[in-house]
């Protein structure tokens, strides 16, 4: 039995009751998609039965994957992560919005309580030829390093019904999996981010381009575009990040708030913030760099709007730029 | 009861990955019984398991619980009264060529009531960052741009903290080949130092 990655959820609305172990068994390139085979279930005397909820443990109120945001029901909430080629792909869904994936509710695997393991399965779009190893989510927890392997797992059975884990595995849909059209909505960009340890210089790296994201509340005072006197190591760090990243031919400067305030005013104080950081910038960074200038006000959030941590991570003034590419 | 994160080298073997796995062979906390594979294996490419129809369930489920590598309280770490302690517990970090995970939880004392964790679902800035201490580097969970427009991070959904732990993961960059240990920051408790990073092979 392959087990190739394992987490220990709960469920969320107590936060207490039996836990549930979500196993990784496999990722398998087939015709048309790439398989997640995993498993779930609680320890046999983990908790009573009546504790058991294995449907919010595995992804509650979360849409996370679902194309379109569309969540047919929780076991369509899977993923794999390419991190080398920064992309997530998410559950197949069908025109009518169907995944492609074991379907029914968590409540029928469980109704024999706890002492069970049921194999499940889910496809996304297919890979890369040259993935070997991916990270993979289901059951809303993170598995990492698992190998991508080829051919569906075997022998199979018809997953209509509950398959008690090692006795088979689900065999795929092949109707659902011939019915999708769409595999590009399914497919995200990943966004990887690291930052000092002060959290003033945050470096971002996306599939096609890199972005060096300078903290606004380090460079300004609230509501204002002229440099503190905090800003000058933040933008010497900033300027380090930019060559270290590989910008090489022209990059651009864009200003961002939050969502406070008035749109207008907010592209206008964005444009401002930017245009002071590319002034400042540029001594510092090569004349073969050029700079393009551009407020966005609270356009293009990287975090919500909605908390005080989120708000301050959005203001921002980011440069941006497709590393190694002179233009 | 214990708690373990272990690998199964037999498992690894066949199929050419390290296996990170909650307990499998029962509650002994024996590491040596851990090692014991579920069943006979085979995973070369078309096929799944030799598992002769056997129901694998009790080895692979094990115990259900995982094992904290590092400890810190905060009486703020709830934004809202009355004042509660809260623990963090992070489990394993473990870092390969693909990526990096965290496993950590937020308890509260027995007997406390539940207390609703701070930011929303997948608030990613209440997500645990890890810190290279040598590169000076602050790893942020990783992000993916829903069809809505929204960044959400790769990790699981934070709700409530209750005196049980409710284990979360979250998704990061591979960390530098070299690096043995991190520290972990999670905002409003100290941060943890000396976190060990385990190792995949794949």
């Amino acid at each position: 039995m392959p087990v190739l990655g394992q987490a220990v959820a709960r469920r969320t609305d107590i936060g207490a009751g039996a836990p549930v172990v979500v196993s990784v068994h496999g990722v398998r390139r087939i015709s048309g998609g790439t398989v997640i085979y995993w498993s779930f279930g609680s320890p046999a005397g983990s908790a009573p039965a009546d504790t058991i909820n294995a449907a919010t443990a595995l992804g509650h109120t979360t849409l996370n994957y679902a194309a379109k945001a569309q969540n047919p029901d929780v076991f369509s909430n899977i993923a794999i992560i390419d991190q080398k080629n920064l992309t997530v792909y998410g559950g197949l869904l069908t025109p009518a919005g169907r995944c492609v994936c074991s379907a029914g509710l968590a409540t029928a695997h469980m109704r024999d309580g706890a002492g069970k393991a049921w194999a499940m399965y889910g496809v996304v779009p297919e890979l890369p030829a040259d993935t070997t190893v991916v990270d993979v989510s289901v059951g809303d927890q993170v598995f990492v390093g698992i190998p991508v392997q080829d051919g569906a797992m075997t022998p199979e059975s018809d997953p209509a019904q509950p398959i008690v884990l090692g006795t088979s595995w689900p065999k795929v849909d092949q109707t659902a999996l011939s019915a999708v059209t769409d595999r590009a909505q399914s497919t995200y960009p990943l966004i990887q981010q690291v930052a000092d340890l002060a959290g003033s210089v945050t470096t971002r790296k996306r599939s096609k381009t890199t972005s060096v994201d300078l903290a606004s509340d380090v460079l300004f005072d609230s509501d204002k575009a002229t440099l503190s006197t905090k800003a000058a190591s933040a933008i010497r760090e900033g300027a380090s990040q930019i060559k270290a990243a590989g910008a090489t031919g022209s990059v651009t400067i864009t200003g961002y708030t939050d969502s406070t305030n008035t749109a207008a005013y907010n592209v206008d104080l964005s444009r401002r913030r930017a245009a002071a950081v590319a002034a400042a910038l540029r001594p510092l960074l090569p004349t073969s760099i050029t700079f393009t200038v551009a407020g966005r006000g609270e356009a293009d959030p990287i975090a919500s709007n909605e908390t005080n941590d989120g708000r301050a991570l959005n203001r921002r003034v980011s440069v941006s730029f497709t590393p190694g590419s002179a233009k | 009861m214990s708690t373990l994160l272990h690998r199964r080298p037999g498992v690894a073997a066949a199929v050419g990955v390290t296996v990170l796995a909650v307990a499998l062979a029962g509650c002994s906390g024996d590491k040596k019984d851990d090692r014991k594979s579920s069943t006979s294996s085979s995973t070369s490419a078309g096929q799944g398991t030799a598992t002769g129809g056997t129901d694998q369930s009790t080895s692979v489920l094990g115990n259900g619980t995982v094992e904290a590598v590092g400890t810190s309280t905060s009486t703020t770490y709830f934004l809202t009264p009355p004042a509660t302690t809260a623990t963090l517990s992070v489990g394993p970090v473990v870092s390969g060529p693909s990526g990096t995970r965290i496993t950590w939880w937020v308890t509260v004392p027995d007997g406390t009531s539940g207390r609703q964790m701070p930011g929303s679902v997948r608030s990613w800035a209440w997500v645990p960052a890890i810190v290279d201490p040598v590169a000076k580097k602050a790893y942020q969970v990783n992000l993916f741009r829903r069809p809505s427009g929204d960044n959400t991070c790769v990790c699981t959904g934070m709700f409530y903290a209750q005196s049980q732990p409710r284990y979360m993961t979250a998704e990061y960059p591979p960390l530098p080949a070299g690096l043995t240990s991190v520290t972990v920051q999670v905002k409003g408790f100290p941060a943890l130092k000396n976190i060990p990073v385990t190792r995949t092979t794949s």
